[in-house]
């Protein structure tokens, strides 16, 4: 009920004032000394959208999803609007918020980016290669949530050292089969390209270095070295038959048979020196 | 319903304004992240007031060896990311990433989320025994325990939140346990002196709550004090979950318990 009433731009005035010229303010001791605009008059806000500017009119408290979607036409699914599902997520500033939870008075003067704005982004290019060989796709409702938040776990300023990809995209819930594949993968990927940061790069480089350079060579190698898929396949192989002996039926019998081994095998006797 | 009422969205240029305004006589509503406020201000207000340009001003956290003091509108994600919180509060670090998901993180202040009261940010808070500064045009009520704190009232503003740091002998304990069910506490154990626990439990529908029975039994150290917690738990917890809830807190505080040994 109370979106429907913010929607109709009859029952909303603005009476703030637009802030271009802070000392308006100063000369009367009033922030609200511009006259209010009029019942039924929206508000004009400016911002930079996707890296251009756009200029849209709407009611202070909308959200900014519903004039993304509705006003600018860009792909956002707004039904849920209860910070529930996480697909509306964007870049606001360069920090990840959703923004069904934006409303307009918030976003005047700042930089928004959406999903469509990162088609060409170097850090989700990675991402989006993988995307094409997943087996399952998230669905089109989930997916610009994913690659937003994925841009931001990525690249992010405020994004911790042990935070994981599962829990960065733990925000961003759907039932579709893709999701769950997706945050597998972006798992996968983010070590190399997190890694590549120049913030941990320089602290984490050298004490790799070092590490490894104390190791002797032979241990260097010896871990490097991979099987054959063959030899793997073999060991797999005789791994799983020995644990299919060692299950719970076939355990009394084969330490029995053990025990009664050790208990008939005789003693052991030092063999008497040789003299020189 | 308010059906034609008109409503007024005013930003307000500093923290001396916002004073100003809100000491006017309107009914005014603050509107600092918009995570909570959002959902119920178009129902309910008539004159809403933006904190979001006062950020330069009480935007800020600061951690030295003794004290922690933050601005009203430091997000979440501030506190889960400053270096100096994990380091001297790793409770509230934690709280912190538990409460939200990363991009509500980003929007939730500290101010909201304490007057809301819901959540694992205000047991953090409680557990630390956090003071606050409330501020009007009249005045300022520094120093708030938020215990026993009124809420600040209509004409005026949570501008600070200020904590001690515990000394090097307390013991910090975070468990977020199934049900959405946070336990934030802080255990001192002094030589010669029986345990000291200061525990907080909330949920994402309650208000903080403290675990009393549980302390007490921590504090006479005989062990079994999973019954305690349950008790302690009962009316955040529905009665067919409290055995899962109890356990992940129980594991919580005696893993916590045996590091002080």
């Amino acid at each position: 009920m109370a979106n429907a009433r913010r929607g109709r731009t009859k029952e909303v005035s603005y009476a703030a004032p637009r802030m271009a010229d802070p000392k308006e303010h100063a000369r009367d001791g009033s922030a609200t000394r511009r006259p209010p605009a009029g019942r039924g008059s929206n508000a004009k806000w400016r911002f930079e959208l996707n890296g251009r500017a756009a200029e849209v009119t709407a009611p202070p408290l909308d959200r900014l999803s519903r004039v993304l979607a509705q006003k600018l036409s860009i792909k956002l699914p707004t039904s849920c609007e209860g910070h529930a599902c996480g697909g509306c997520q964007v870049l606001l500033d360069g920090e990840l918020v959703q923004s069904c939870a934006v409303p307009m008075v918030h976003v005047d003067g700042a930089s928004v980016v959406t999903s469509e704005g990162l088609k060409t982004d170097r850090v989700l290019k990675p991402v989006r290669e993988g995307l094409r060989r997943l087996a399952s796709r998230p669905c089109e409702r989930c997916l610009p949530g994913l690659l937003v938040t994925t841009r931001a776990f990525l690249e992010g300023e405020s994004v911790l050292p042990g935070e994981s990809a599962r829990e960065a995209l733990e925000g961003n819930r759907c039932t579709c089969d893709g999701s769950a594949f997706f945050v597998e993968m972006v798992e996968t990927l983010a070590r190399p390209v997190r890694s590549r940061r120049p913030a941990r790069a320089k602290s984490a480089k050298p004490a790799a270095k070092k590490a490894r350079a104390a190791r002797p060579k032979a241990a260097r190698t010896a871990g490097t070295k991979a099987r054959p898929a063959k030899a793997r396949a073999q060991a797999a192989r005789v791994s799983s038959r020995r644990s299919a002996k060692a299950r719970p039926p076939e355990a009394p019998a084969a330490k029995k048979r053990s025990s009664g081994s050790r208990a008939k095998r005789p003693a052991r006797r030092h063999a008497p020196r040789r003299r020189r | 319903m308010k059906g034609d009422g008109a409503l007024e969205v005013v930003r307000a240029p500093n923290l001396e304004k916002a004073l100003l305004l809100l000491s006017d006589g309107r009914p005014w509503r603050l509107l600092a992240g918009g995570t909570h406020a959002l959902d119920d201000l178009g129902a309910r207000a008539t004159h809403v007031l933006s904190l979001q340009s006062l950020r330069p001003e009480l935007r800020f956290v600061f951690v030295d060896a003794h004290r922690f003091r933050a601005g009203a509108l430091a997000t979440l994600r501030d506190l889960a990311t400053s270096a100096g919180v994990r380091e001297k509060l790793p409770l509230l670090s934690s709280a912190a990433r538990a409460q939200a998901t990363l991009a509500i993180q980003h929007r939730a202040t500290l101010c909201g989320t304490l007057v809301e009261g819901l959540g694992a940010v205000p047991a953090a808070l409680y557990a630390l025994d956090a003071t606050f500064d409330v501020r009007s045009s009249l005045g300022s009520r520094p120093g708030q325990t938020v215990v026993t704190a009124r809420r600040p009232g209509p004409s005026e503003l949570l501008t600070h939140v200020h904590i001690a740091i515990p000394d090097g002998r307390a013991r910090q304990v975070f468990a977020a346990a199934p049900e959405g069910v946070s336990v934030a506490g802080v255990l001192v154990k002094a030589r010669r002196r029986p345990l000291a626990a200061r525990l907080f439990a909330a949920s994402e529908k309650a208000r903080p709550l403290r675990l009393l029975r549980t302390e007490q039994a921590m504090a006479l150290g005989r062990g079994g004090w999973a019954n305690a917690i349950t008790k302690d738990l009962d009316p955040l917890v529905p009665a067919r979950r409290a055995l899962a809830v109890t356990a992940a807190v129980a594991q919580h505080l005696s893993e916590a318990l045996a590091s002080m040994r």
